[in-house]
């Protein structure tokens, strides 16, 4: 058979894939409305919003661009894919106040205001499909602002106390190192230098924007289950 | 025909090789050299990138922009399309005009978008280390550095796909069926993943992650491992005197890979939300691309398996049956990926970096080796001077490959237990992922001396200072 034969052959064969694998999914999955709860499946009938507050969209966009989902995921997978549910906090909390158990499994609505689903390529760091959860757990009992504390953690997370072996790299690039001078700013790093001050940069707010706005333990409708 | 019209067909059959040898002499030379310069450069990212792992404070006082996620992108990225493309696109030249028997013409427009490449990389490799990356893996570049980059793929293979669509003496040979797919599909899967992950409004955040995924497999196994086996198809008869052995397995492997290829790359999103028959399919479908994988190894190996003698002596041969070798493990990689069991508790502990890395230095790396081996005393007329460095290239070689084939698989599969140990903080979970780290510090170590020496060979071969001998290089003998 000629060259040019089976390059036809692998064009045509290319195009079905391409159509049945790719196109067609790539469409429905982008023109999907969202389900509401239903009153047989869910004992409810609103309307569901899973929509989450932060600067979602650039917040992702620095997320990935520094390399973020190299070493953390962001998807609790179903219980027969690995032990992500029972994990503490990854995939909600086991003794909400109000909810109880508000653990799920990650659905194909968690992604939305993101350009792409940051899923993850390694697990060194922790899964951060609930993060926001745990930043409220770890500043209770200190002074620190949920913002304040990842701030730190960006800059030097191994200088917090209890998480000197972690291996998250420090991100100096993030902040703004200004020379001390009259009023401190309120988001200025409570480090104590008396030259210098540390102020998050305008990628630094949009990436903890995007971190706190990381809760995925919403009620959703059976639908999307 | 008569012992002198067959000498005498031969010594013209020769002449006409070495003139389609030297047509592409220059950019062949260039893109081995510049892939390996390269290779070097991924090397050293890859050092960096391990050791950050578990020591986070590695350079940064020095360069605090090397943050552990930047690194380990512009990694994989020189490895890909600064290493691997470059060598396979030498490798696509000199086989292409040796099966077209067509000779390159425009020699010095090559030669000037090898530059023009190395320099546009080198560009996006910065952007993607100065954080203004895409922050998707293999489609990192900034989209200014991608749209050079392709044009100047174009630039490089327009000619040789004319001649192999073309040519009467391309038809025959396996070899340019495989070599003419590759070459076509790696511009189609580029630009349609591109558009679709970066330039549709509105497309799901999931299908766009999809999308990227499968780029990656269609990479490995809609050009990679085409080319790579072009390559070995067609230099493993030749390194052993032999002739090719089973041209029925690698037709049926040929189909096996057009056909399968474009529907594998989903099964790395099992357990993710997205519609449950990609993941399911894409594995069916990789599952029985291993198949397509085996048959490309049996093929090469039963023909280089035809002469012992010429196996252990001759370097082409020995590198070539290593690149047959990490076809097959490659395979094996597949089918982890890809069976349930396997595929969920190795998800995140690392296997899909192995891949990558086998693909590279293994896939790659070892079957240029060995057809450069072959090819480059034919194009710089010299043969190769130092059985010791080609020794040192081989044996350094596999002890990378062997450190992160055995023990990184092993470290990544403690890890990936201890990961599924749910009751145990995540922060002593953590702790495993340091031999895992170790080892490929290790594995690159050995690497780069493996790298090191083949690169003073190349380039000593590249500036016309080999010996000046009738022989092959042969490693029967101490140096």
């Amino acid at each position: 058979m000629k060259v040019s034969t089976n390059i036809i052959i692998s064009a045509l064969v290319f195009l079905v894939v391409f159509a049945a694998m790719i196109a067609i999914p790539y469409k429905s999955m982008s023109s999907a409305a969202l389900p509401n709860f239903d009153e047989d499946a869910d004992e409810r009938s609103d309307v569901y919003n899973p929509l989450r507050s932060g600067r979602i969209t650039d917040g992702a966009l620095v997320y990935e661009a520094n390399g973020c989902a190299t070493c953390h995921t962001q998807v609790i997978r179903p219980t027969n894919a690995g032990a992500d549910m029972w994990r503490s906090d990854w995939a909600g909390l086991v003794n909400d106040e109000d909810r109880g158990d508000t653990r799920r499994e990650t659905h194909s609505f968690d992604y939305l205001g993101q350009e792409r689903a940051n899923i993850g390529f390694m697990r060194v760091g922790p899964d951060l499909s609930n993060v926001a959860l745990r930043v409220i757990d770890y500043i209770k009992d200190t002074d620190l602002t949920p913002e304040m504390y990842l701030y730190l953690q960006l800059y030097n997370a191994r200088a917090k106390v209890g998480a000197e072996e972690s291996n998250c790299p420090t991100n100096p690039y993030l902040f703004d190192k200004v020379k001390r001078y009259g009023a401190v700013p309120q988001n200025a790093l409570p480090i104590e230098d008396e030259e210098f001050i540390f102020v998050p940069n305008e990628k630094a707010q949009a990436l903890v924007s995007y971190l706190l706005s990381l809760k995925k333990d919403d009620v959703a409708p059976a639908a999307v289950q | 025909m008569s012992e002198t019209e067959i000498n005498s067909a031969e010594r013209s059959h020769a002449i006409k090789l070495t003139y389609l040898d030297k047509s592409v002499q220059a950019p062949v030379m260039f893109l081995w050299m510049s892939s390996i310069v390269w290779l070097i450069g991924g090397i050293l990212l890859g050092l960096v990138y391990s050791i950050k792992l578990y020591s986070p404070d590695f350079l940064t006082s020095s360069f605090p922009a090397l943050v552990t996620g930047r690194v380990f992108t512009a990694h994989i990225n020189v490895l890909v399309y600064g290493f691997a493309l470059q060598a396979l696109l030498g490798v696509a030249l000199w086989v292409g005009v040796r099966l077209s028997q067509a000779k390159l013409t425009q020699s010095g427009m090559v030669v000037f978008a090898t530059l023009l490449w190395n320099l546009v990389l080198t560009g996006g490799i910065k952007a993607i280390l100065e954080g203004n990356g895409k922050g998707v893996l293999l489609l990192d570049i900034p989209q200014g550095y991608s749209v050079a980059l392709l044009a100047l793929y174009i630039v490089f293979v327009f000619g040789i796909i004319v001649r192999l669509l073309s040519s009467k003496a391309a038809q025959g040979s396996i070899a340019s069926h495989f070599l003419a797919y590759g070459l076509i599909a790696f511009p189609w899967i580029a630009i349609i993943a591109y558009n679709l992950v970066f330039s549709i409004p509105g497309a799901h955040p999931l299908m766009t992650t999809a999308v990227a995924e499968w780029f990656q497999s269609a990479l490995i196994y809609m050009f990679i491992v085409p080319v790579v086996a072009a390559g070995l198809l067609y230099v493993a008869p030749r390194s052993v005197q032999g002739v090719a052995s089973n041209n029925l397995l690698i037709k049926l492997s040929f189909y096996g890979l057009i056909i399968l290829a474009p529907c594998s790359g989903f099964e790395q999103l099992l357990g993710s939300p997205v519609p449950y028959f990609l993941p399911a399919l894409s594995a069916a479908c990789g599952v029985l691309l291993i198949a397509a994988l085996v048959g490309i190894f049996f093929e090469v190996f039963g023909t280089l398996s035809q002469s012992a003698k010429e196996l252990a002596n001759r370097p082409s041969a020995r590198f070539l049956w290593l690149g047959a070798v990490s076809v097959l493990v490659l395979a094996g990689l597949k089918l982890m990926q890809t069976l349930p069991l396997t595929a969920d508790l190795f998800q995140f502990s690392g296997l899909d970096y192995f891949v990558w890395v086998w693909v590279a230095l293994a896939v790659v790396g070892m079957s240029v080796a060995g057809i450069s081996y072959f090819a480059v005393p034919r194009l710089t007329g010299r043969e190769w001077v130092s059985k010791r460095v080609v020794r040192s290239h081989f044996w350094t070689g596999a002890y990378a490959l062997g450190t992160f084939l055995m023990l990184g698989l092993l470290m990544a599969y403690f890890y990936a237990i201890a990961q599924q140990n749910w009751e145990v903080k995540w922060t002593v979970v953590n702790q495993q992922f340091t031999p895992v780290a170790m080892v490929i510090t290790t594995g690159w170590f050995f690497g780069l001396l493996s790298t090191v020496a083949y690169a003073l060979h190349l380039f000593i071969m590249w500036v016309r200072l080999g010996r000046l001998d009738e022989e092959g290089l042969s490693l029967e003998q101490a140096h």
